[in-house]
């Protein structure tokens, strides 16, 4: 798919569906948004991180994803941080309350990576696979057309390779792109693969080429090349080692964790939500939204005037417990997925692959 | 006419309109507040089942149902003084309308025929228990001995202390205690789990249902069990703090376990490790 090829795609996404989700440059970040054109996908823009670093430099190519995850995820587009759930007033001095439905619509996300695409199958899990499923998730999730695109640029933060993910999307995904620079022109070219019935038909559409053998090899060598760069790695037995919940460590990291949430806000699977009730000014409406959480608040574990989990050392032992721990237990696998995001956007740098390495090691004799 | 666009609610977030119809002061910051729908009559639970209860603006608490699961007139709701919500609902009176999701979660496994029954609650952990002991005494022959422990910190503490005299007549051995001794008490002194130490136990034919503060459901649960007592016969109720109710929102979890989905009432292996850990 020549850079043109891919023009038209997208021009035929705008088409279908009510909105395109894709990442765009906002504040010096590469954010997942709804497009208003093809002009809003970022361009040209290579990211740096680390942990508690992110940062954007030009790339010096006419790529459009050679970045690696920016702090947005799936997450957003099929669990809103934000949805409305009910209005309540009172009519004739009775309390009356009507549903906020929220309308369906048919969103495409383009950009997706093999760890968003994994997360996303983590995150419905936990909506939809219990006795009970959130009818807006599964709306949300149903609909979605996804374009994912593999990976080339892994951040140094990432860790999915060991979690036998990535970099090339496997499955999950409508259409996966492989997005290289073709170097006659200088301009971005794509290798398309199907991977599902929708997605056939809309490439159809397009009447492309097929890829020829040495456009497959170049794609080849992107991809193992971006193998190579990871860098972290989440040992097999996290599972065992978050379960040691009086190993002293958890002290130490809690003099650095601030409580601030970033990395829930950031995570592709923490799903935690509250129930946000807030009244009109004029005291007769109460209006409430289902909002993301966050386990590292006091709020979260409040019952009655007091919290449950009041020092920072039971939160954060509490997150990193449940994400790779209890997960297993609630849903069969774990809640980490690789993507590195917590390790980037935590402003003190706290890395959960050196806790993880910390509290596997025997603790010093006190 | 345009078509519609398909939108989507999700039923257990939706509420009733309840109305407040009598309100029953207990013991000091806890009332009993009995509330009827203003559209139908009361759904049907299971005890120690739960309804996310809540004040307008406010917002809701999860709250035990502690009328009788056979009583199809109205809830009642047994709420203690602690933060702003109920707050709001302890101060309702008879014709204030609130509202109520659910019920929620998994009730007690009373199928415990031939069984001596133990029942422990400590404090107000006699609400979620009081649908029990109404439960176990209308079919009262399919066990044999029922015995309640009541604890509470002082003699004026006991919640339903006016009812246990209609418990005893209907075969439940009612044993209350309190913290420490004062003037006028007869009854037993000591907490819940020392309590139960000195009465006799025949291990192999008992079940136990346990309400309280998470240490002395631990300390009883422990103490039936190092007499012999199979720890999976050892049920307890949770409280943790509940938002959805529809195990989605994470906030009631306790280690692996989502509180409104696997509970509240659990069999005590499932949670003992967790309950020995502090701020699990």
């Amino acid at each position: 798919m020549s850079a043109s090829a891919f023009r038209r795609f997208l021009d035929v996404l705008f088409d279908e569906y009510d909105e395109v989700v894709g990442p765009t440059v906002e504040n010096g970040t590469v954010r997942l948004r709804p497009l208003e054109s093809a002009a809003d996908l970022s361009t040209g823009v290579v990211d740096e991180q680390e942990a508690g670093t992110y940062r954007l430099r030009p790339s010096g190519t006419p790529l459009h994803f050679s970045h690696g995850v920016g702090p947005d995820s799936l997450k957003s587009v099929v669990h809103p941080a934000r949805s409305p759930v009910w209005t309540m007033y009172r009519s004739d001095g009775s309390l009356v309350v009507d549903p906020d439905l929220t309308p369906e619509r048919r969103t495409a996300v383009i950009g997706a990576k093999a760890c968003d695409l994994r997360a996303l199958a983590v995150l419905a899990r936990t909506q939809t696979e219990g006795p009970h499923a959130d009818p807006g998730f599964v709306a949300r999730h149903d609909g979605l057309f996804t374009v994912a695109v593999d990976c080339t640029h892994p951040a140094p933060t990432c860790f999915c390779g060991t979690l036998g993910e990535g970099p090339a999307a496997a499955d999950g995904f409508d259409v996966a792109l492989t997005e290289l620079v073709e170097p006659e022109s200088d301009t971005a070219e794509y290798v398309a693969r199907v991977g599902s019935t929708r997605g056939r038909a809309l490439l159809e559409r397009l009447e492309l080429d097929v890829a020829a053998p040495a456009l497959l090899a170049r794609a080849e060598v992107e991809l193992r090349g971006a193998d190579r760069a990871l860098l972290r790695e989440l040992p097999a037995n996290a599972a065992d080692v978050v379960g040691n919940s009086e190993h002293p460590h958890w002290w130490v990291v809690a003099e650095r964790c601030l409580t601030c949430g970033n990395c829930t806000a950031v995570c592709p699977t923490c799903f935690c939500t509250d129930m946000e009730d807030r009244v009109d000014i004029d005291g007769a409406t109460a209006r409430r939204t289902r909002v993301w959480d966050t386990c590292f608040s006091q709020e979260y574990s409040r019952l009655g005037a007091t919290a449950h989990r009041s020092s920072t050392m039971s939160r954060y032992r509490q997150w990193l417990t449940h994400k790779l721990g209890t997960w297993h237990d609630q849903f069969g696998e774990s809640g980490c997925v690789g993507c590195g995001r917590c390790i980037a956007w935590c402003p003190v740098g706290i890395d959960l692959t050196a806790e993880i390495e910390s509290l596997a090691r025997e603790p010093a004799a006190r | 006419m345009p078509v519609a666009n398909a939108a989507f609610v999700d039923p257990l977030l939706m509420p009733r309109v309840h109305r407040v119809v009598e309100v029953v002061p207990e013991i000091d910051d806890v009332v009993t507040i009995r509330v009827v729908p203003v559209d139908g009559p009361p759904a049907g639970f299971l005890p120690a089942q739960i309804g996310m209860v809540g004040a307008f603006g406010i917002g809701e608490a999860a709250i035990s149902i502690s009328s009788a699961s056979d009583t199809t007139s109205h809830h009642d709701y047994t709420i203690r003084r602690a933060g702003a919500i109920t707050g709001a609902l302890t101060s309702m009176g008879a014709g204030d309308e609130l509202w109520v999701r659910g019920p929620f979660g998994r009730p007690w496994d009373l199928d415990l025929d031939g069984c001596d029954v133990l029942i422990a609650a400590g404090g107000i952990g006699l609400a979620p228990l009081r649908s029990a002991v109404s439960a176990i005494a209308a079919e009262r022959d399919r066990y044999r001995t029922v015995t309640l422990v009541v604890g509470a910190r002082r003699a004026a503490d006991l919640l339903y202390a006016r009812e246990y005299e209609h418990w005893r007549e209907q075969g439940v051995d009612v044993v209350p205690t309190i913290d420490r001794a004062e003037t006028g008490w007869s009854g037993r002194v000591g907490f819940v789990p020392s309590v139960l130490d000195d009465l006799d136990v025949e291990p192999t034919r008992t079940a136990a249902l346990v309400c309280g503060p998470d240490i002395m459901m631990r300390r009883t649960a422990d103490s039936l069990i190092a007499r012999g007592v199979t720890a999976d016969r050892v049920q307890l109720t949770l409280e943790r703090n509940m938002q959805c109710g529809n195990g989605l929102c994470g906030h009631c979890q306790l280690g692996g376990l989502l509180v409104c989905r696997d509970g509240p009432v659990v069999r005590y292996p499932a949670v003992s490790r967790w309950l020995a850990v502090e701020e699990s």
